[in-house]
């Protein structure tokens, strides 16, 4: 199980998210748009990158981003159950 | 022909590895935008600050372009891992220059210029050109060297991270500075010399004006 | 300055996917032949479509031998008179890739080769010009090249002006765009409700440019640059910055909406280019100008794609054709006017536009010699 911290500083290193640390990030804010962490959708890609470099788990249909990116919550738990 | 300009203000930097405070926090508050401003593209906001320019036409020349994005993308086809989007949109020559536009929203005509050695050259002679127009405007150049094993291939270049910028507009008057007897620092790569050397030239108890020949 | 002296477009040629001379080239834009087709040698993991050339030339060579055509076209002595504007985005990064690839290091890297200069070192090694500048602004940098030429010219600051827009294919543009999913692996259906992604191609064209006409050539009547000041990779999704290149460029050439008779999109095949652009279009032009791209035919040439599709936009005018939105079926934009089949028809008038990544953009208008 990937605990929710690690992977809160995956998603920090991937993305470049200058002076955040995993505290800063709620487990239910909106990763994308801007009331949550105002990501775009080139970060969608990076992270789909950095979660398949990182934990070997492929995100390849794209219709499933809207789910599994709404919440920091939502993607680790798609991420843990999908991770061999 | 020769065409005159005038600078109304100049400012230029460089590091033999990486130059060290950009104000870049303070010239970007918002981190989203911040945290994908390639070294280029934090140096031409510092510069173009340094002149007060936020709107108008920009004339931009780099010789080797974003060479860390470049880097970063040859080495992930090489070792068959992904590409980053963001080094790949990054990587385009007119990068620096349009986050400068994106962050003071100027939606003016932006040229980039690759010339090689001669950039700054060139950027003056079209910089002279786009100044019949009218209008004050931005000339800038800048060279982001400092990518790692850069010695492979850089035999000459003591600085590798330089940038200068003028801000310019027309003119009618007498020439102040002689552009073809102009000393410069050839410790800078070439595509840069030119500008820098201007830029650091200028002074404030006068005007200084320049003649460019096409 | 008041010197304004008429810009003509006098001679020209390309080598695309399309066809190895203007006339192949412009019979399949018209005839919807395309020259995409998918390649799996550049990546294991995908199969993109993109736009090769018909042979396998040497880059270096074939554009001295297009250059010479060009002093051959129009017998010129030789281009000792003539301004070179090169406008490329990837330069020689082709031959970068070969090396660093093969050795795993940069020690064989000629820097006179890797950057957008290497097109005029190469040109210079073999002809004299009077002076060359070379533009990079990704997707917009032959068409800016172009806009420049039209500047330099009416204002008589040169005689004559060779623009040389030429890109090859590299893994790093093929890569880059398949990382931002925006690739088709069949050749791209701009402006479709079905389309899914652009073909990464490669072109060299060349135009002599002039202030005298000459037998069958085309004025370049204006142009109009933008900065959409927006996203990296993504336009204004109204088209704002696009509304105000086509208006710049209207209001340079002194024309009005209607008076343009046909225009040749940008339309790359990507979700938000060509709903962008179309929105601008609709904006300004309404659905009473015909437009089309040509990109299912010749693939985005990047940097070469602004003076390929000048080559385009010259010969609807001088052959009288409009030409078709090959593989178009269902417009996702109704309110502009796609053509599905090509036109014959009195054209007086054509706007080319180019847009680019980092929000750069830049239309063109071309104009009939009667």
């Amino acid at each position: 199980m990937i605990s929710s911290e690690s992977f809160k500083q995956v998603l920090i290193d991937a993305l470049n998210l200058e002076d955040m640390t995993p505290d800063d990030i709620e487990n239910d804010a909106p990763l994308f748009g801007d009331d949550g962490l105002g990501l775009d959708s080139v970060d969608s890609i990076e992270l789909v990158l950095a979660i398949e470099k990182e934990y070997g788990v492929k995100i390849t249909d794209s219709t499933l981003y809207e789910t599994i990116f709404s919440s920091v919550k939502n993607l680790l738990a798609y991420i843990n159950d999908n991770k061999k | 022909m020769k065409i005159k300009l005038e600078i109304l203000s100049a400012s230029s930097i460089c590091a033999k590895q990486e130059i060290e405070d950009l104000h870049t926090k303070i010239l970007v508050p918002k981190m989203v935008t911040r945290r994908r401003l390639t070294r280029a593209a934090k140096m031409a906001i510092y510069l173009a600050d340094h002149v007060s320019f936020t709107q108008g036409k920009i004339i931009y020349g780099s010789s080797f372009g974003e060479l860390p994005a470049t880097a970063n993308i040859l080495h992930a086809i090489q070792k068959e891992e992904g590409i980053s989007p963001t080094h790949f949109q990054n990587s385009v020559y007119n990068t620096a220059v349009s986050y400068l536009s994106m962050l003071h929203e100027n939606k003016e005509e932006i040229l980039t210029v690759s010339s090689g050695d001669n950039t700054s050259e060139k950027v003056l002679k079209a910089g002279a050109i786009k100044a019949l127009e009218g209008g004050t405007f931005l000339l800038l150049v800048t060279e982001t060297l400092n990518i790692d094993a850069i010695d492979e291939v850089n035999t000459c270049h003591a600085h590798l991270e330089s940038g200068a910028a003028l801000k310019v507009r027309l003119s009618t008057e007498t020439p102040t500075i002689d552009i073809k007897t102009l000393p410069v620092d050839k410790h800078l790569p070439a595509s840069v010399q030119l500008l820098y050397a201007l830029a650091s030239t200028i002074k404030t108890t006068q005007k200084n004006i320049i003649e460019v020949a096409l | 300055m008041t010197t304004k002296n008429r810009v003509y477009l006098t001679s020209s040629t390309s080598l695309s996917c399309a066809g190895d001379s203007n006339q192949a080239l412009f019979d399949n834009v018209v005839n919807g032949v395309t020259g995409i087709a998918k390649d799996p040698n550049y990546f294991d993991s995908a199969t993109p479509a993109i736009g090769k050339f018909t042979q396998n030339y040497n880059f270096h060579k074939a554009l001295v031998s297009q250059c010479q055509y060009i002093l051959d076209l129009c017998q010129l002595e030789d281009f000792t008179d003539t301004l070179l504007i090169v406008g490329s985005s990837v330069g020689g990064m082709a031959e970068t890739e070969k090396r660093f690839f093969k050795d795993k290091n940069y020690t064989n890297i000629d820097p006179n080769f890797h950057n957008i200069h290497t097109i005029a070192h190469v040109l210079k090694s073999h002809f004299d010009f009077y002076d060359d500048i070379s533009f990079s602004t990704a997707c917009t940098s032959s068409a800016n090249a172009i806009g420049y030429a039209y500047e330099v010219l009416s204002k008589g600051l040169y005689k004559r002006v060779l623009v040389v827009g030429a890109d090859s294919l590299t893994h790093t543009t093929i890569g880059g765009f398949l990382s931002l999913g925006v690739l088709s692996s069949a050749p791209c259906k701009p402006f479709d409700i079905s389309r899914d992604g652009m073909n990464v191609a490669e072109a060299i064209a060349c135009l002599l440019i002039e202030t005298e006409p000459q037998q069958n050539c085309v004025e370049i009547k204006g142009v109009g640059y933008s900065s959409d000041a927006y996203h990296m990779t993504h336009p204004h999704p109204e088209g704002l910055g696009a509304i105000s290149a086509m208006s710049s460029a209207l209001r340079a050439a002194n024309l009005d909406t209607e008076d343009i008779d046909y225009i040749n999109a940008h339309g790359t095949g990507t979700s938000a280019n060509d709903n962008a652009e179309a929105n601008a279009i609709a904006s300004l032009f309404g659905e009473h100008t015909p437009v089309s791209s040509t990109k299912a035919i010749t693939g985005h040439t990047l940097g070469a794609a602004g003076a390929l599709e000048a080559i385009i936009s010259s010969l609807v005018l001088t052959e009288g054709i409009l030409p078709q939105n090959t593989f178009l079926d269902k417009a996702e934009n109704t309110d502009i006017a796609l053509m599905k089949k090509s036109k014959i028809s009195s054209v007086s008038y054509v706007l080319s536009n180019s847009f680019a990544f980092g929000g750069n953009n830049c239309s063109l208008i071309f104009g009939a010699v009667k």
